[in-house]
């Protein structure tokens, strides 16, 4: 077929360059896959919540925090409980569902608390989780 | 091209560009359906990374094979198909990745196997997209007619495997899919392929659309088309189906039959997009 069409389309640098481009990514993905398949280790999902910040808004007292998967494995619809506690009484409590935190991602969210935070102990951490 | 004199440096770029930029908007035609779904945001972070390696290895030939017969650029020989895949491929990633970007989808604070995987999924059908949007939109000229004729039985195959891959791509990770083959019974289902078959059947052949296929060879009868196209197609839809459920994990806790009936459900909208397929292209 290629004798053909004598008179080929004259190609320049730059389809040349973004073609490279192309080859480069293919190569790329397909290396760092084989390299996440291959180091890949199963293990369940480590979810470990950072309090951001508090602030009074005319609902209460905004709790935001950030939750990371340190964990080996992607989870979905995870289930934060934030407490707080004084001493052993809890004297409020909230919940959030994330969507899913991917492994060794984060995802930010908040949670509002009646009293302020700050006269008690502030505990956030994922209750449950589900396989995506 | 074959014109008096031969055209210049910078207008061969010029060139070039408007037609990655053609490619552009076919990426971005074909992906949106998928970019705007959330599970697929999801699946390229928890996706099995062998199998998200299988969805890239599967689709560069099937590029390069689309590249061959309706191609980002009229192409001659096999070192222009391979490239014009890659430059499709490229079009693919960078635009998903700009998209996703401008969705505020990948940020910063995301891993960088999530976002990869973001990417690569996203990329599956805008590169279909930036393939097909060349070759459909692109200015037509007499390769390409020519190519057209070329296109034999083997081509037909592609194509509908190509329209079945774009159409169940943006079905298939969704959990409707799981819901109505939960919902159907074996009766249903039964319907639900000889429907699939019937439809595939008159969308190319029966209901006159623009590009409808001429007979092949010339006279041949119903129950050849139909057992050579339409019976062979729906097989290869699907396989299609199977490949990409099987990628997507989603055989991973169903048994024989309720992977079966899932092939069946998303079987239909993969026919109807290869025969589709087959008038576009």
């Amino acid at each position: 077929m290629a004798e053909e069409g004598a008179e080929t389309r004259r190609v320049g640098w730059l389809e040349w360059g973004v073609a490279g481009l192309g080859a480069a990514l293919v190569v790329g993905v397909l290396g760092v896959l084989t390299h996440e398949a291959l180091t890949y280790e199963d293990g369940p999902p480590a979810i470990i919540a950072t309090v951001d910040d508090v602030s009074q808004g005319p609902g209460g007292y905004v709790v935001r925090f950030t939750a990371k998967n340190e964990g080996a494995s992607t989870a979905a619809e995870i289930l934060m409980l934030a407490e707080l506690k004084q001493g052993d009484a809890v004297l409020e409590s909230a919940e959030v569902t994330l969507d899913y935190v991917a492994r060794k991602s984060s995802k930010q969210a908040g949670v509002v608390f009646a009293r302020d935070p700050a006269g008690a102990e502030l505990t956030i951490r994922a209750t449950s989780y589900r396989k995506p | 091209m074959a014109s008096a004199q031969s055209p210049s440096r910078r207008e061969i770029e010029v060139e070039f560009l408007a037609g990655v930029g053609r490619a552009v908007g076919g990426a971005v035609v074909f992906s949106l359906p998928v970019l705007m779904t959330m599970e697929m945001w999801s699946l390229g972070a928890s996706l099995d990374r062998w199998r998200m390696l299988a969805l890239v290895a599967g689709l560069i030939p099937l590029l390069v094979g689309l590249s061959r017969f309706i191609g980002f650029e009229e192409t001659t020989c096999w070192r222009d198909d391979i490239r014009d895949a890659l430059v499709a491929f490229a079009v693919g990633v960078v635009t998903s990745a700009v998209i996703l970007s401008l969705f505020g989808l990948i940020e910063p604070r995301m891993s960088f196997d999530e976002i990869m995987g973001a990417i690569v999924i996203e990329s599956v059908p805008a590169s279909l997209g930036a393939v097909v949007a060349q070759g459909q939109f692109g200015k037509p000229d007499e390769s390409d007619e020519r190519h057209a004729r070329e296109a034999g039985y083997w081509a037909e195959l592609l194509f509908m495997a190509a329209g079945a891959i774009y159409l169940c791509f943006s079905v298939a990770p969704t959990e409707e899919v799981d819901l109505i083959s939960a919902e159907m019974t074996p009766f249903h289902a039964i319907v639900l392929v000889l429907v699939s078959l019937a439809a595939m059947h008159s969308v190319v052949y029966v209901l006159q659309y623009a590009g409808q296929e001429p007979v092949e060879p010339e006279g041949a009868g119903f129950w050849s088309l139909f057992a050579r196209y339409t019976v062979v197609g729906y097989a290869l839809s699907l396989l299609v189906c199977f490949a990409l459920m099987w990628t997507f994990g989603r055989f991973d806790d169903l048994g024989i039959e309720a992977a079966l009936r899932l092939c069946v459900t998303l079987g239909f909208p993969a026919a109807v997009g290869a025969a589709f397929a087959r008038l576009i292209v």
